[in-house]
């Protein structure tokens, strides 16, 4: 047994268990410092390798096979002064003095038929990288775009024609999209998905829509006479402004631009509120109290699972019987019988209180057997009804409870002992 | 560390600034700056808040409290600093305790005292246990909380509730005219002649002892006249008899009929009839046994048995594993020579579940009286008059079948010359005291 717990009233020795500052901040250096550690770890690597980023096709800078850096390079090397632009307004400042050749890239689809039109008679050439039919539609110019002009691997296309840097270049690996004109020239005829090169003249001005535009590629250029046409192309004048329109150029405000520029803030803030109320209604007062409970073991368990594994297999005569058995011994109780009593005793006692048929009575409490469990319901409540009326008949009703432990009538307390 | 509501409306606040300055700065400056200052008020706060952990805690905690009675927890907190303390403070007592309030506010001036009660209404029999204190001290701008939980560790133990214990005064009162101390003399077999007295009316005329009667006349009445007091002989039960009661503490003793386990009841049942036996001046001693024996009251008598029995009971749990009752015997000899009424508090369910009690019963019942205390599920009888539809008769037949069970193992033990007792968990204990007082005045002990 336990110690009696006398009056607990001596100064205990407070034993903190919350851990101060200081000691958390030295547990958890380790854990800070290999934390710190690993990140220190990933900002060297993501340095030198470079996170993984969208790679922009004919990006200037790009050194990945779907950039231009190598053309880029090529061209400053061959004294050409290349400028890169990002933003229509940028390019257009650019292109202040003759004797330019502009580079669009549109590869992400940004320029609206607002926007394309500007671009139009501002350069000495312009070279127009895949564009799309509503690019054309909104530069007004003579070409359409026809077809895909590979499926899969690249086509081997010969020139054909009369533009020089075609001509230079002879045969190119091409894969982008063909296009068709009515009276601008064309190069490099793939039949029916249509050319990969299309020049045209608008007021002037000499306009080419590079069709191949992986000619450009880093990953392309080495092929056939892809570098001599690209070269051949960009390299005309002294200076290329190279235009890849970004995002700034979308013409459409934006969510930034709709709203006042105090909402981020605010809404940063309902989050850090958020935050603070969490740790306001989470932060514990104290640990939990942990109290080892006892088992609960249900009585009735024994009972119920005998009962479902009844029913379950239908066992009527054995359920009927125990009925039985339960009704005549509370029967021989109630009429004060005797424990030693047999079936027959009660059965004539029974008829002789009820004034019913001895063999109806013996069908009852003895032989029938329920065929059914409609059967086994309606002999169970004769069983109860039968019950019930001697109960009614001795005026026991009201105390009929076999189990309780009465003072049995015998001063001994014993009947059979 | 905690924070306050007040410190979360601080920091929503700073929407007004945000807001309001949009035009001026930047709004993300704002933010950051309202955010900085919030930070640094916190921690001002914090700063000048008074360190709970400089706190000395002194706990004075009643020692004993019966079960669903109601016990206090007292709790002294000094504040030796020179700052005053104000904050909340959360006494970890185990559920079970039933402690409320679970926290209280705190208000400590400095150098002085306070006390914290915290009233404790167990709601489980053993030893409830607390072993940290919660405190957390505010500082004065309302923002932020220093929190720190101290080790204070204390106990109480809670005794079984003894609810039986109304039943006392009528058994009490039973016994009296057994014991011959009122006008209603029972002669009974083995009762033991007590003493002479003078007849009143309303006595037993059979219990006039016409020698002692004559023997009085002999000499002269009190004013001259002879053969004027009649006397009679009262009668008093055998008293010194030997009492062993043996609690079940096994696997099924686990079981829990009515809301009560049957160990509660045997428990109760225990008391009752100690009290009743040590009254009726008989020997009690009390073993509660498994495997082993788990606790063990012997020699006790008068108010010091309660006390003891109480204390041995309450920390007592029921243990799963099955009891040995092979070893039974044993324990009883080691604990009586004599012949007594040995009282088993030990389930009768089913004739497999009972082999070991009945194997071993000849062994008791040739030198001892002795009874078998069983506790029967009202459940089985509810569920045995419940015949509504299909299930429910098959659930009645199995209950049937259980109570047949339970009965033919009683008819078994008292073929074996036991004697068996059984009710609900709340009739169980009267009607052991019952059984107690019949044989008490058949002279049977």
């Amino acid at each position: 047994m336990s110690a009696p717990t006398t009056d607990i009233n001596a100064e205990l020795s407070a034993v903190i268990t919350t851990p101060t500052v200081r000691r958390v901040v030295r547990r958890s250096l380790y854990w800070g410092a290999v934390t710190a550690g690993l990140l220190v770890l990933g900002l060297i690597l993501i340095s030198i390798n470079g996170a993984t980023r969208i790679v922009e096709r004919w990006g200037a800078d790009e050194t990945a096979p779907l950039g231009s850096r190598a053309v880029v390079d090529v061209l400053r090397d061959a004294g050409v002064d290349v400028v890169v632009t990002g933003q229509l307004s940028d390019t257009l400042a650019a292109l202040d003095e003759p004797g330019t050749t502009l580079f669009v890239g549109d590869a992400r689809g940004i320029l609206d038929d607002e926007q394309w039109p500007q671009l139009l008679g501002v350069a000495d050439h312009l070279v127009l990288a895949e564009p799309s039919q509503l690019a054309l539609d909104a530069l007004g110019i003579d070409a359409l775009t026809a077809g895909p002009l590979s499926a899969g691997a690249a086509l081997e296309l010969v020139a054909e024609c009369r533009v020089a840097a075609a001509v230079r270049a002879e045969t190119i690996r091409a894969a982008g999209i063909g296009y068709s004109t009515i009276d601008g020239e064309i190069c490099f005829d793939a039949g029916e998905t249509g050319a990969a090169l299309v020049e045209l003249e608008v007021d002037g001005r000499l306009v080419t829509v590079l069709g191949a535009g992986s000619v450009l590629q880093n990953g392309e250029i080495t092929r056939a006479g892809n570098a001599a046409l690209a070269l051949g192309l960009l390299g005309q004048h002294e200076t290329l402004v190279w235009y890849q329109p970004t995002p700034a150029d979308l013409s459409s405000p934006s969510f930034s631009e709709l709203t006042p520029d105090w909402v981020n803030p605010v809404a940063w803030l309902a989050l850090l509120v958020g935050l603070a109320a969490a740790f306001w209604r989470g932060r514990r007062f104290g640990p939990v109290v942990i109290e080892n409970l006892p088992v609960v073991v249900k009585t009735t368990e024994t009972m119920e699972g005998r009962a479902r594994l009844y029913a379950r297999e239908g066992s009527r005569l054995r359920a009927i019987d125990a009925l039985r058995v339960g009704t005549l011994r509370r029967i021989a109780e109630g009429l004060a019988l005797g424990r030693a009593s047999g079936v027959d005793d009660i059965i004539s006692a029974v008829a002789g209180i009820t004034g019913r048929d001895v063999a109806a009575l013996r069908e009852l409490l003895v032989g029938r057997e329920p065929a059914s469990d409609r059967e086994l319901v309606e002999l169970s409540d004769r069983l109860l009804e039968l019950e019930s009326f001697i109960a009614r008949r001795v005026g026991l009703d009201g105390s009929r409870d076999p189990h309780d432990s009465r003072t049995d009538p015998s001063p001994t307390g014993r009947m059979d002992a | 560390m905690a924070i306050t509501g007040w410190f979360v409306l601080l920091v929503a606040a700073g929407v007004v600034p945000v807001v309001a300055l949009s035009t001026a700065m930047p709004a993300g400056l704002v933010l950051l700056g309202w955010l900085t200052l919030c930070i640094v008020l916190a921690c001002l706060d914090l700063a000048l808040a008074a360190s709970p952990r400089a706190l000395r805690l002194q706990r004075q905690t009643d020692s004993r409290v019966r079960l669903t009675d109601t016990a206090r927890a007292t709790l002294f907190v000094t504040n030796p600093s020179r700052r005053t303390l104000r904050g909340a403070i959360r006494d970890a007592w185990e559920p079970s305790a039933g402690a409320t309030p679970k926290r209280q506010r705190l208000l400590v001036p400095p150098g002085e005292r306070r006390a914290i009660v915290t009233q404790l209404t167990p709601w489980r029999r053993g030893e409830r246990r607390t072993a940290l204190v919660t405190v957390r001290s505010r500082g004065p701008l309302r923002l932020a909380e220093r929190q720190a939980s101290i080790r204070v560790p204390g106990a109480i133990t809670v005794l079984p509730e003894f609810a039986s214990r109304k039943h006392l005064p009528s058994r009490l009162a039973r016994l009296r005219e057994l014991d011959g101390r009122t006008s209603v003399m029972v002669r009974g077999q083995g009762t033991e002649f007590d003493s002479l007295r003078e007849y009143v009316r309303g006595d037993d005329v059979r219990s006039i002892d016409w020698r002692a009667t004559a023997r009085r006349s002999g000499g002269p009445g009190p004013n001259g006249r002879a053969g004027q007091t009649l006397m009679v002989r009262t009668w008093r039960p055998e008293r010194d008899r030997h009492v062993v009661v043996i609690v079940d503490s096994g696997r099924t003793a686990a079981a829990r009929i009515a809301d009560e386990t049957r160990i509660d009841t045997a428990f109760e049942s225990t008391l009752l009839l100690s009290a009743l036996a040590d009254r009726a001046g008989d020997r009690v001693d009390v073993a509660v046994y498994d495997r082993r024996v788990r606790g063990r009251v012997q020699g006790a008598r008068g108010a010091d048995l309660l006390a003891k029995l109480v204390e041995t009971m309450a920390p007592i749990d029921p243990e799963l594993i099955q009891t040995d009752y092979s070893a039974i015997p044993g324990l009883v000899r080691s604990m009586t020579t004599q012949r007594s009424l040995v009282v088993l508090c030990m389930p009768l369910e089913s004739p497999g579940a009972t082999r070991g009690l009945l194997t071993m019963l000849p062994q008791l019942t040739t030198r001892h009286l002795v009874l078998v205390a069983a506790v029967t599920d009202p459940a089985l009888l509810e569920a045995a008059a419940q015949r509504e539809n299909r299930a429910e008769v098959y659930r009645a037949a199995a209950a049937e079948r259980a109570l047949l069970d339970a009965q033919r193992v009683a008819a078994a033990v008292r073929r074996l010359g036991g004697d068996v007792v059984t009710g609900a968990p709340l009739d169980l204990p009267p009607a052991v005291a019952d059984r107690y007082l019949a044989y008490k005045a058949a002279g049977r002990l």
